[in-house]
């Protein structure tokens, strides 16, 4: 199922019982690019650069997030955001990955899964990279699903507040290093902050740093792939 | 909140549930919601009584602690829940650990006052994070054997291959409408006897009856189908250190057979147990994971001498 919306194209997916939107920004030639948003963003969430990539750029909302649907029972965790980007790469069929905070800790778990399918990723800082880090947040996932006065109080976007739980996830990095080993041509985006702990362990299994400037990190990302 | 319909397919009315010795009907049921999820619970005793909230393990349902919960209701309120997905509680788009916490607070927040939390296997773990998460509203705990499972051997298989399967059999359980319809509750009787061969197949009659419902192609396990297991980042060396935080006295209770799903071996077992400060320990004799479905009366005692009124 697909709708024009605004010159942008939208495909309805479907991941278990949760509709996704996945929306295409752009048509091309060559090899899709697939946008995996930051936690509490959104695909609309993207600077134009994005649009540089000469191929076709997908962008997909995550579960509880932008145009996808909210999870009935509010239980959000790893399981749901990598399966849907899997559903993304699945009706793709074969992308490079730009992904950005949560996005990009679930981007580089699916460009090492399915790396025939991933040529390549470019990985951005953005909310969500650092999760609770190398272990569950002592304060926990369950902890921070909102109460409903607190979900009626969340103040950020349009997601679904339970997407909340997702700040206790942990990055361990002997979690990502087999799928950092596995993944094909990984560049980290230095913005000058501080790299979350995780990319070091990236770094060492050869990724790359490239500067904040989104076209030219594309462009690198082209010229690996 | 939104309100969420069930997508729980309809059932086919059988009458009557089959009797075991000792089993009464709840004196009430309620249903409790949880972020647009119903959950079920059933009673027995005092309304007014100092509370006691059961929660059952993986793939069980509240009627699980039909046996003990009438015995316990001699002293106390005692609620036993059907987990999101189990019995007769909703069914959601997705499961996991931490929703269930939710939900099992928001049962005992319902009660407005603390409560004695007592789980079984998967149920004896959440209750204990529930319990290190709100401590203010728990008195005592109790964790049937639910300490959480063994280190998993080294895999043959590369992680992210076995993650890309992983990805690969989700799919397929996510979309699938229901289990598979069986002829007769006794091929059910028979499925779960092979799992959990120390119960008797009379109380697996009982149990399986509230389990499943009839359909007009067969028999179908409650449980919604579409839960799972996961992989992703978790190692069991995190589950016990997390326990040092208890202050309210616990009690673990083991049976002292072994058994399908437990218990742990005794070093690690001792070696988790350790990281609890206010800790005394049962092992029930003759019983092996299912302490309280094999051995209710006993439990019953031990609990009923444990627990404050």
């Amino acid at each position: 199922m697909s709708a024009e919306v605004g010159g942008d194209t939208v495909r309805k997916l479907q991941n278990g019982r949760v509709t996704l939107a996945l929306h295409q920004r752009k048509a091309g030639e060559g090899t899709p690019l697939l946008l995996l948003h930051e936690l509490y963003g959104s695909s609309a969430g993207w600077a134009t650069e994005v649009d540089a990539w000469p191929g076709p750029v997908f962008a997909l909302d995550f579960c509880g997030h932008g145009e996808s649907a909210w999870m009935r029972g509010g239980s959000y965790h790893i399981e749901h955001f990598l399966s849907d980007a899997d559903t993304a790469l699945r009706e793709v069929g074969s992308a490079v990955l730009a992904g950005a905070g949560l996005g990009a800790w679930y981007g580089l778990m699916l460009a090492g899964a399915r790396a025939e399918q991933v040529p390549g990723s470019l990985l951005l800082p953005g909310r969500g990279l650092e999760g609770s880090g190398s272990q569950p947040d002592p304060l926990d996932t369950e902890r921070r699903i909102p109460t409903e006065a607190q979900a009626a109080a969340f103040d950020e976007g349009d997601c679904d507040p339970c997407c909340a739980g997702m700040e206790g996830d942990p990055r361990p990095p002997d979690f990502i290093e087999p799928f950092a080993t596995a993944a094909r041509n990984v560049l980290l985006v230095d913005d000058g902050r501080a790299m979350p702990h995780w990319w070091r362990t990236v770094q060492d299994c050869g990724g790359q740093k490239v500067g904040a400037d989104l076209v030219s990190g594309l462009a690198r990302l082209q010229a690996a792939v | 909140m939104v309100a969420f319909p069930n997508p729980r397919p309809e059932s086919i009315p059988v009458d009557p549930a089959p009797e075991y010795p000792g089993t009464l009907p709840p004196e009430r049921t309620r249903k409790i919601p949880s972020h647009g999820i119903e959950i079920h619970t059933l009673e027995w005793g005092d309304p007014e009584a100092q509370p006691v909230v059961l929660a059952h393990g993986m793939w069980d349902h509240a009627r699980s602690f039909a046996t003990l919960g009438p015995l316990l209701a001699e002293r106390f309120r005692v609620i036993a829940m059907d987990a999101r997905g189990h019995g007769d509680s909703g069914w959601a788009d997705s499961y996991g650990w931490g929703i269930d916490i939710y939900d099992l607070l928001n049962v005992v927040a319902s009660l407005g006052r603390p409560v004695h939390l007592v789980g079984h296997s998967k149920g004896g773990g959440q209750v204990t994070d529930a319990a290190r998460i709100e401590p203010e509203r728990v008195r005592q705990l109790v964790n049937i054997d639910g300490f959480g499972p063994e280190p998993e051997p080294e895999a043959d298989v590369p992680l992210p291959e076995r993650m890309a399967q992983n990805l690969d059999s989700r799919r397929r359980r996510v979309e699938r409408q229901s289990w598979r319809p069986y002829k007769s509750l006794d091929d059910l009787v028979e499925r779960r006897l092979a799992q959990n061969p120390r119960l008797d197949r009379e109380w697996l009659r009982f149990f399986v009856w509230h389990a499943a419902r009839l359909e007009p192609d067969g028999w179908h396990w409650k449980h919604d189908p579409i839960m799972g297991r996961f992989i992703g980042p978790f190692s069991p060396d995190w589950i016990a250190p997390a326990w040092a935080v208890l202050k309210m006295p616990v009690l673990a209770v083991v049976g002292s057979e072994p058994d399908t799903w437990g218990p742990l071996p005794e070093p690690l077992l001792s070696e988790r147990l350790a990281h609890i400060p206010n800790l005394e320990r049962v092992t029930v004799e003759g019983a092996g994971h299912f302490v309280h479905v094999e051995k209710p009366a006993e439990t019953a005692s031990l609990l009923l001498d444990w627990l404050e009124s």
